[in-house]
Protein backbone atom coordinates (compact mmCIF):
# COMPACT_ATOMS: atom_id res chain seq x y z
CA UNK A 1 0.00 0.00 0.00
CA UNK A 2 1.21 3.90 -0.65
CA UNK A 3 0.98 6.21 1.48
CA UNK A 4 -2.07 7.76 0.24
CA UNK A 5 -3.66 4.58 1.20
CA UNK A 6 -2.53 4.58 4.56
CA UNK A 7 -4.11 7.98 5.00
CA UNK A 8 -7.32 6.92 3.64
CA UNK A 9 -7.35 4.14 5.86
CA UNK A 10 -6.72 6.26 8.76
CA UNK A 11 -8.95 8.62 7.73
CA UNK A 12 -12.03 6.31 7.37
CA UNK A 13 -11.76 4.54 10.52
CA UNK A 14 -12.31 7.75 12.30
CA UNK A 15 -16.02 7.29 11.28
CA UNK A 16 -16.54 3.50 12.59
CA UNK A 17 -14.60 4.27 15.86
CA UNK A 18 -17.16 6.84 17.10
CA UNK A 19 -20.13 4.93 16.09
CA UNK A 20 -18.39 1.87 18.49
CA UNK A 21 -17.74 4.42 21.03
CA UNK A 22 -21.14 6.02 20.93
CA UNK A 23 -22.72 2.65 21.19
CA UNK A 24 -20.76 1.40 24.16
CA UNK A 25 -21.78 4.54 25.78
CA UNK A 26 -24.56 2.43 27.80
CA UNK A 27 -26.59 4.00 30.73
CA UNK A 28 -25.23 2.46 34.21
CA UNK A 29 -26.70 0.44 35.75
CA UNK A 30 -26.95 1.94 39.88
CA UNK A 31 -29.16 -1.31 41.14
CA UNK A 32 -25.87 -1.14 43.56
CA UNK A 33 -27.29 1.53 45.53
CA UNK A 34 -30.24 -0.01 46.46
CA UNK A 35 -31.12 -0.10 50.04
CA UNK A 36 -29.17 -3.13 51.86
CA UNK A 37 -31.49 -4.90 53.86
CA UNK A 38 -31.13 -7.42 56.59
CA UNK A 39 -33.22 -11.15 55.28
CA UNK A 40 -34.35 -12.80 58.21
CA UNK A 41 -35.67 -16.62 57.18
CA UNK A 42 -37.77 -18.55 59.44
CA UNK A 43 -37.39 -21.71 60.84
CA UNK A 44 -39.08 -24.26 63.77
CA UNK A 45 -37.29 -26.95 65.53
CA UNK A 46 -39.11 -30.50 64.79
CA UNK A 47 -40.01 -30.72 68.72
CA UNK A 48 -39.09 -29.45 72.22
CA UNK A 49 -35.73 -31.59 72.21
CA UNK A 50 -34.82 -31.78 68.94
CA UNK A 51 -31.90 -30.08 66.48
CA UNK A 52 -33.46 -30.98 63.42
CA UNK A 53 -35.53 -27.67 61.97
CA UNK A 54 -37.97 -26.85 58.96
CA UNK A 55 -38.56 -24.06 57.34
CA UNK A 56 -41.69 -22.90 58.82
CA UNK A 57 -44.06 -19.74 58.49
CA UNK A 58 -45.42 -16.72 60.65
CA UNK A 59 -48.93 -16.29 60.51
CA UNK A 60 -49.65 -12.75 60.81
CA UNK A 61 -46.67 -10.77 61.91
CA UNK A 62 -45.90 -6.59 62.48
CA UNK A 63 -42.90 -5.42 63.42
CA UNK A 64 -42.60 -1.80 64.93
CA UNK A 65 -39.42 0.13 65.11
CA UNK A 66 -38.05 0.29 69.02
CA UNK A 67 -38.90 3.64 70.47
CA UNK A 68 -41.19 4.91 67.67
CA UNK A 69 -44.33 4.31 66.11
CA UNK A 70 -43.46 3.48 62.96
CA UNK A 71 -44.28 0.56 61.60
CA UNK A 72 -41.54 -1.17 59.34
CA UNK A 73 -44.02 -4.43 58.60
CA UNK A 74 -48.25 -3.79 59.07
CA UNK A 75 -50.06 -7.20 59.64
CA UNK A 76 -47.85 -9.39 57.21
CA UNK A 77 -49.64 -13.20 56.70
CA UNK A 78 -47.81 -16.24 56.51
CA UNK A 79 -44.29 -14.81 56.37
CA UNK A 80 -41.20 -17.26 55.75
CA UNK A 81 -38.80 -15.05 54.47
CA UNK A 82 -38.38 -10.93 56.03
CA UNK A 83 -35.97 -8.25 55.14
CA UNK A 84 -35.61 -5.34 57.43
CA UNK A 85 -33.38 -2.25 57.05
CA UNK A 86 -30.90 -1.04 59.28
CA UNK A 87 -30.76 2.10 60.70
CA UNK A 88 -27.87 4.44 58.49
CA UNK A 89 -27.37 6.76 61.47
CA UNK A 90 -26.41 4.75 64.68
CA UNK A 91 -24.85 1.25 64.59
CA UNK A 92 -27.34 -0.43 66.16
CA UNK A 93 -31.74 -0.89 65.27
CA UNK A 94 -34.02 -2.25 67.54
CA UNK A 95 -37.35 -4.38 66.08
CA UNK A 96 -39.95 -5.35 68.11
CA UNK A 97 -41.93 -8.43 66.32
CA UNK A 98 -45.74 -8.31 67.46
CA UNK A 99 -47.12 -12.01 66.46
CA UNK A 100 -51.21 -11.78 65.91
CA UNK A 101 -53.72 -14.55 66.26
CA UNK A 102 -56.86 -14.34 64.81
CA UNK A 103 -59.75 -13.84 66.95
CA UNK A 104 -63.39 -13.01 66.04
CA UNK A 105 -62.18 -11.59 62.51
CA UNK A 106 -60.01 -9.65 64.53
CA UNK A 107 -56.33 -9.73 64.85
CA UNK A 108 -55.00 -9.40 68.31
CA UNK A 109 -51.37 -9.12 69.36
CA UNK A 110 -50.14 -12.77 71.29
CA UNK A 111 -46.82 -12.12 71.90
CA UNK A 112 -43.70 -9.95 71.58
CA UNK A 113 -40.13 -10.38 70.75
CA UNK A 114 -37.81 -7.64 71.06
CA UNK A 115 -34.59 -7.74 68.25
CA UNK A 116 -31.30 -5.71 68.96
CA UNK A 117 -29.00 -5.63 66.03
CA UNK A 118 -25.23 -4.49 66.17
CA UNK A 119 -23.84 -3.52 62.68
CA UNK A 120 -21.10 -1.11 61.26
CA UNK A 121 -22.19 1.41 58.87
CA UNK A 122 -19.69 2.73 56.14
CA UNK A 123 -21.09 4.92 53.54
CA UNK A 124 -19.91 3.78 49.91
CA UNK A 125 -18.93 6.28 46.79
CA UNK A 126 -20.04 3.99 43.67
CA UNK A 127 -19.99 6.43 40.86
CA UNK A 128 -20.99 9.98 40.00
CA UNK A 129 -24.03 8.82 38.04
CA UNK A 130 -25.19 6.52 40.90
CA UNK A 131 -24.04 7.94 44.14
CA UNK A 132 -23.37 6.17 47.61
CA UNK A 133 -24.58 2.99 49.22
CA UNK A 134 -24.50 2.46 52.67
CA UNK A 135 -22.58 -0.91 53.68
CA UNK A 136 -23.76 -2.58 56.60
CA UNK A 137 -22.05 -5.88 58.54
CA UNK A 138 -24.45 -7.41 61.05
CA UNK A 139 -22.01 -7.73 63.92
CA UNK A 140 -23.97 -8.86 66.71
CA UNK A 141 -27.80 -10.05 67.33
CA UNK A 142 -29.38 -10.09 71.26
CA UNK A 143 -33.21 -10.55 71.57
CA UNK A 144 -35.65 -11.17 74.15
CA UNK A 145 -39.24 -12.15 74.12
CA UNK A 146 -41.64 -15.11 74.45
CA UNK A 147 -41.47 -16.61 70.58
CA UNK A 148 -37.98 -16.85 69.46
CA UNK A 149 -35.62 -19.53 70.71
CA UNK A 150 -32.32 -19.07 69.06
CA UNK A 151 -30.08 -16.79 66.26
CA UNK A 152 -27.89 -17.71 63.80
CA UNK A 153 -26.17 -15.30 61.86
CA UNK A 154 -25.46 -16.96 58.34
CA UNK A 155 -23.79 -13.39 56.77
CA UNK A 156 -22.53 -10.69 57.89
CA UNK A 157 -23.25 -8.24 54.98
CA UNK A 158 -26.93 -6.92 54.26
CA UNK A 159 -27.38 -7.10 50.71
CA UNK A 160 -30.54 -6.76 48.26
CA UNK A 161 -30.48 -9.96 46.35
CA UNK A 162 -32.41 -11.72 49.42
CA UNK A 163 -29.26 -13.70 50.53
CA UNK A 164 -30.33 -14.54 54.34
CA UNK A 165 -28.12 -13.13 56.77
CA UNK A 166 -29.72 -14.32 59.97
CA UNK A 167 -31.87 -18.09 60.88
CA UNK A 168 -34.84 -17.67 63.39
CA UNK A 169 -35.43 -20.40 65.23
CA UNK A 170 -38.79 -21.05 67.08
CA UNK A 171 -40.25 -23.91 68.82
CA UNK A 172 -43.09 -26.23 68.11
CA UNK B 1 -20.23 15.17 24.01
CA UNK B 2 -18.58 12.02 22.56
CA UNK B 3 -20.01 12.93 18.99
CA UNK B 4 -18.32 16.76 19.50
CA UNK B 5 -14.71 15.21 19.82
CA UNK B 6 -15.25 12.58 17.11
CA UNK B 7 -16.29 15.75 14.82
CA UNK B 8 -12.91 17.50 16.09
CA UNK B 9 -11.02 14.35 14.92
CA UNK B 10 -12.56 13.86 11.83
CA UNK B 11 -12.39 17.04 10.95
CA UNK B 12 -8.62 17.69 12.37
CA UNK B 13 -7.78 13.72 9.73
CA UNK B 14 -9.32 15.75 6.73
CA UNK B 15 -7.12 18.41 7.24
CA UNK B 16 -3.81 16.39 7.89
CA UNK B 17 -4.96 14.51 4.69
CA UNK B 18 -5.33 17.71 2.75
CA UNK B 19 -2.19 18.91 4.00
CA UNK B 20 -0.01 15.41 3.39
CA UNK B 21 -1.64 15.07 0.24
CA UNK B 22 -0.50 18.03 -1.22
CA UNK B 23 3.17 17.50 -0.22
CA UNK B 24 3.17 13.97 -1.35
CA UNK B 25 1.45 14.68 -4.78
CA UNK B 26 4.76 17.42 -5.53
CA UNK B 27 7.04 14.81 -4.07
CA UNK B 28 5.41 12.14 -6.53
CA UNK B 29 5.26 15.13 -9.59
CA UNK B 30 9.15 15.11 -9.04
CA UNK B 31 9.74 11.88 -9.30
CA UNK B 32 7.49 10.94 -12.07
CA UNK B 33 9.49 8.99 -14.12
CA UNK B 34 11.59 6.88 -11.63
CA UNK B 35 10.80 3.39 -11.18
CA UNK B 36 11.29 1.43 -7.27
CA UNK B 37 12.52 -1.83 -7.70
CA UNK B 38 11.98 -3.13 -4.28
CA UNK B 39 14.14 -5.91 -3.04
CA UNK B 40 11.81 -8.12 -0.58
CA UNK B 41 14.75 -10.70 -0.28
CA UNK B 42 17.11 -7.77 1.35
CA UNK B 43 17.91 -8.50 5.20
CA UNK B 44 15.77 -6.68 7.02
CA UNK B 45 18.00 -4.77 10.21
CA UNK B 46 16.99 -5.63 13.46
CA UNK B 47 16.83 -2.11 14.74
CA UNK B 48 14.57 -0.04 12.36
CA UNK B 49 14.34 2.99 14.60
CA UNK B 50 12.54 4.51 17.53
CA UNK B 51 9.22 6.39 17.24
CA UNK B 52 8.45 8.79 19.80
CA UNK B 53 4.48 9.65 19.72
CA UNK B 54 2.07 11.84 21.64
CA UNK B 55 -1.23 11.31 22.73
CA UNK B 56 -4.23 14.23 21.12
CA UNK B 57 -7.15 12.06 21.85
CA UNK B 58 -7.32 12.86 25.56
CA UNK B 59 -5.85 16.74 24.91
CA UNK B 60 -9.22 16.90 22.55
CA UNK B 61 -11.44 15.63 24.23
CA UNK B 62 -11.37 17.67 27.33
CA UNK B 63 -11.23 20.57 25.26
CA UNK B 64 -14.02 19.74 23.95
CA UNK B 65 -16.33 19.45 26.87
CA UNK B 66 -15.07 15.72 28.59
CA UNK B 67 -14.40 15.39 32.43
CA UNK B 68 -10.95 13.49 32.12
CA UNK B 69 -7.92 15.30 30.73
CA UNK B 70 -5.26 12.72 29.52
CA UNK B 71 -1.68 13.17 28.14
CA UNK B 72 0.75 10.75 26.85
CA UNK B 73 3.71 9.69 25.55
CA UNK B 74 4.65 6.80 24.03
CA UNK B 75 7.96 5.43 22.77
CA UNK B 76 8.49 2.67 20.67
CA UNK B 77 11.18 0.84 18.20
CA UNK B 78 11.24 -1.06 15.26
CA UNK B 79 12.33 -4.55 15.53
CA UNK B 80 12.77 -5.94 12.28
CA UNK B 81 10.12 -4.11 11.34
CA UNK B 82 7.66 -6.53 13.11
CA UNK B 83 8.03 -6.29 17.03
CA UNK B 84 7.17 -2.99 18.25
CA UNK B 85 8.06 -2.90 22.11
CA UNK B 86 5.99 -0.04 23.31
CA UNK B 87 6.00 2.01 26.55
CA UNK B 88 3.19 4.55 27.08
CA UNK B 89 3.84 6.61 29.97
CA UNK B 90 0.89 9.24 30.69
CA UNK B 91 -0.99 11.45 33.23
CA UNK B 92 -4.46 11.96 33.98
CA UNK B 93 -6.84 14.15 36.00
CA UNK B 94 -10.07 15.22 36.91
CA UNK B 95 -11.93 17.48 38.76
CA UNK B 96 -15.88 16.93 38.22
CA UNK B 97 -19.13 17.91 39.69
CA UNK B 98 -21.79 15.78 39.45
CA UNK B 99 -25.45 17.17 38.36
CA UNK B 100 -26.52 15.91 42.20
CA UNK B 101 -23.67 17.36 43.48
CA UNK B 102 -20.97 15.05 43.91
CA UNK B 103 -17.42 16.68 44.03
CA UNK B 104 -14.86 14.40 42.63
CA UNK B 105 -10.84 15.28 42.39
CA UNK B 106 -8.06 12.83 41.05
CA UNK B 107 -5.12 12.81 39.20
CA UNK B 108 -2.56 10.30 38.96
CA UNK B 109 0.59 8.71 36.00
CA UNK B 110 0.22 5.45 34.49
CA UNK B 111 2.55 3.20 32.75
CA UNK B 112 1.70 0.56 29.72
CA UNK B 113 4.39 -1.57 28.63
CA UNK B 114 3.34 -4.26 25.79
CA UNK B 115 4.59 -5.13 22.34
CA UNK B 116 2.70 -4.48 18.84
CA UNK B 117 3.23 -6.97 15.80
CA UNK B 118 3.37 -5.34 12.20
CA UNK B 119 0.61 -7.24 10.02
CA UNK B 120 2.26 -6.31 7.17
CA UNK B 121 5.78 -6.80 7.62
CA UNK B 122 6.44 -8.62 4.72
CA UNK B 123 5.78 -5.80 2.69
CA UNK B 124 8.50 -3.73 4.03
CA UNK B 125 6.20 -0.14 4.41
CA UNK B 126 7.07 1.71 7.06
CA UNK B 127 3.34 2.92 7.23
CA UNK B 128 1.83 -0.09 8.87
CA UNK B 129 -1.30 -1.79 10.14
CA UNK B 130 -0.73 -3.40 13.46
CA UNK B 131 -2.19 -5.30 16.94
CA UNK B 132 -0.78 -5.47 20.06
CA UNK B 133 -1.11 -6.25 23.64
CA UNK B 134 -0.81 -3.79 26.51
CA UNK B 135 -0.26 -4.27 30.47
CA UNK B 136 -0.83 -1.77 32.18
CA UNK B 137 -1.18 0.11 35.61
CA UNK B 138 -1.77 2.76 37.57
CA UNK B 139 -1.77 4.08 41.44
CA UNK B 140 -4.13 7.22 41.75
CA UNK B 141 -5.50 9.11 44.96
CA UNK B 142 -9.17 10.35 45.36
CA UNK B 143 -10.95 13.00 47.28
CA UNK B 144 -15.15 12.68 46.89
CA UNK B 145 -17.15 14.60 48.76
CA UNK B 146 -20.94 15.80 48.52
CA UNK B 147 -21.49 19.54 50.03
CA UNK B 148 -24.17 19.81 52.59
CA UNK B 149 -27.53 22.08 51.62
CA UNK B 150 -28.06 24.75 53.53
CA UNK B 151 -31.88 26.23 54.11
CA UNK B 152 -31.27 29.41 54.76
CA UNK B 153 -34.75 30.58 55.29
CA UNK B 154 -35.54 28.06 58.40
CA UNK B 155 -31.46 27.21 59.55
CA UNK B 156 -31.52 23.73 58.53
CA UNK B 157 -29.26 21.85 56.87
CA UNK B 158 -28.86 18.18 54.91
CA UNK B 159 -25.26 17.25 55.39
CA UNK B 160 -25.78 14.85 52.20
CA UNK B 161 -28.82 14.77 50.40
CA UNK B 162 -27.88 11.51 48.46
CA UNK B 163 -27.34 9.52 51.30
CA UNK B 164 -31.02 9.99 53.28
CA UNK B 165 -32.67 7.24 55.54
CA UNK B 166 -36.01 7.80 54.25
CA UNK B 167 -37.38 4.90 56.94
CA UNK B 168 -35.34 5.68 60.06
CA UNK B 169 -34.50 9.49 59.02
CA UNK B 170 -31.29 11.49 59.14
CA UNK B 171 -28.58 11.36 56.50
CA UNK B 172 -25.06 10.92 56.62
CA UNK B 173 -22.17 13.40 55.45
CA UNK B 174 -19.55 11.85 53.14
CA UNK B 175 -16.75 13.57 52.94
CA UNK B 176 -13.71 11.62 52.25
CA UNK B 177 -10.55 12.88 50.60
CA UNK B 178 -7.18 11.61 49.79
CA UNK B 179 -8.67 8.36 48.87
CA UNK B 180 -6.12 5.68 47.43
CA UNK B 181 -6.86 2.72 44.73
CA UNK B 182 -4.35 0.75 42.76
CA UNK B 183 -5.81 -0.94 39.38
CA UNK B 184 -4.05 -2.92 36.51
CA UNK B 185 -5.64 -4.34 33.71
CA UNK B 186 -4.64 -5.51 30.10
CA UNK B 187 -5.46 -3.90 26.82
CA UNK B 188 -5.47 -5.56 23.00
CA UNK B 189 -5.02 -2.95 20.35
CA UNK B 190 -5.27 -2.73 16.81
CA UNK B 191 -4.53 0.13 14.89
CA UNK B 192 -2.73 2.03 12.05
CA UNK B 193 0.33 3.95 11.75
CA UNK B 194 0.99 5.99 8.61
CA UNK B 195 4.04 8.29 7.55
CA UNK B 196 3.20 11.73 6.36
CA UNK B 197 5.84 14.00 5.69
CA UNK B 198 9.94 13.05 6.17
CA UNK B 199 9.84 12.07 10.07
CA UNK B 200 6.40 12.75 11.00
CA UNK B 201 3.99 9.73 11.41
CA UNK B 202 0.18 10.00 12.81
CA UNK B 203 -1.74 7.19 13.80
CA UNK B 204 -4.80 6.02 15.53
CA UNK B 205 -5.15 2.65 17.46
CA UNK B 206 -8.31 1.25 19.36
CA UNK B 207 -7.97 -0.33 22.64
CA UNK B 208 -10.49 -2.82 24.33
CA UNK B 209 -9.06 -2.58 27.73
CA UNK B 210 -10.18 -5.56 30.29
CA UNK B 211 -9.24 -5.00 34.35
CA UNK B 212 -7.18 -7.64 35.80
CA UNK B 213 -7.63 -5.99 39.58
CA UNK B 214 -7.95 -3.62 41.95
CA UNK B 215 -7.92 -2.44 45.30
CA UNK B 216 -10.71 0.08 46.00
CA UNK B 217 -10.35 2.06 49.39
CA UNK B 218 -12.90 1.33 51.78
CA UNK B 219 -15.03 4.14 51.37
CA UNK B 220 -15.05 4.59 46.79
CA UNK B 221 -14.80 2.77 44.06
CA UNK B 222 -12.17 5.13 41.89
CA UNK B 223 -14.52 7.00 39.65
CA UNK B 224 -11.66 7.79 37.13
CA UNK B 225 -8.44 5.65 36.55
CA UNK B 226 -5.85 7.51 34.35
CA UNK B 227 -5.22 5.41 31.28
CA UNK B 228 -8.31 3.42 31.49
CA UNK B 229 -11.26 5.66 32.04
CA UNK B 230 -14.36 5.52 33.76
CA UNK B 231 -14.00 2.78 36.67
CA UNK B 232 -15.08 -0.65 35.17
CA UNK B 233 -14.55 -3.71 33.91
CA UNK B 234 -14.11 -3.39 30.78
CA UNK B 235 -13.78 -0.30 28.17
CA UNK B 236 -12.84 1.18 24.84
CA UNK B 237 -10.27 3.39 24.37
CA UNK B 238 -8.70 5.27 21.22
CA UNK B 239 -5.49 7.20 21.27
CA UNK B 240 -4.68 9.25 18.29
CA UNK B 241 -0.98 10.26 17.78
CA UNK B 242 1.15 12.41 16.39
CA UNK B 243 3.95 10.30 16.20
CA UNK B 244 8.10 11.30 15.22
CA UNK B 245 10.81 8.90 14.34
CA UNK B 246 14.55 9.92 16.12
CA UNK B 247 16.71 10.62 13.44
CA UNK B 248 18.73 7.16 14.78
Amino acid sequence: MNRLSYLLILLLSCPFIAVVLSACDEDEDCSETDRQMMWCGVYTFLNDTSDKVINDTIPYLTVTAWDTDSIIINKQQGILQLDLPLRYSVDSTVFVFHYLVEEDEELIEDARDTLVVKHKNTPYFISMDCGYQMKQEIEDVYFRGQLLDSIDIRRKEANNNGTENIKLFYRP
Amino acid sequence: MEQRISSYFIGLSFLLLFVFCSADSIQAQSKENQKIVVDTTAKVPWYGGTYVGIDLFGLGAKAFGGDFLSSEVSIRVNLKNMIYPALELGYGSTDTWSDNGIHYKSSAPYVRLGADFNTMFKKGDVSHVYVGLRYATSSMKYDVYTEPVDDPLWGDALTNPLLIDNIWGGDIPYDHRGQKATMHWFEIVGGIQAKIYRNFYMGWSMRLKYRISSSPDIYADPWYVPGFGQYDSSKIGITYSLIYKLPF
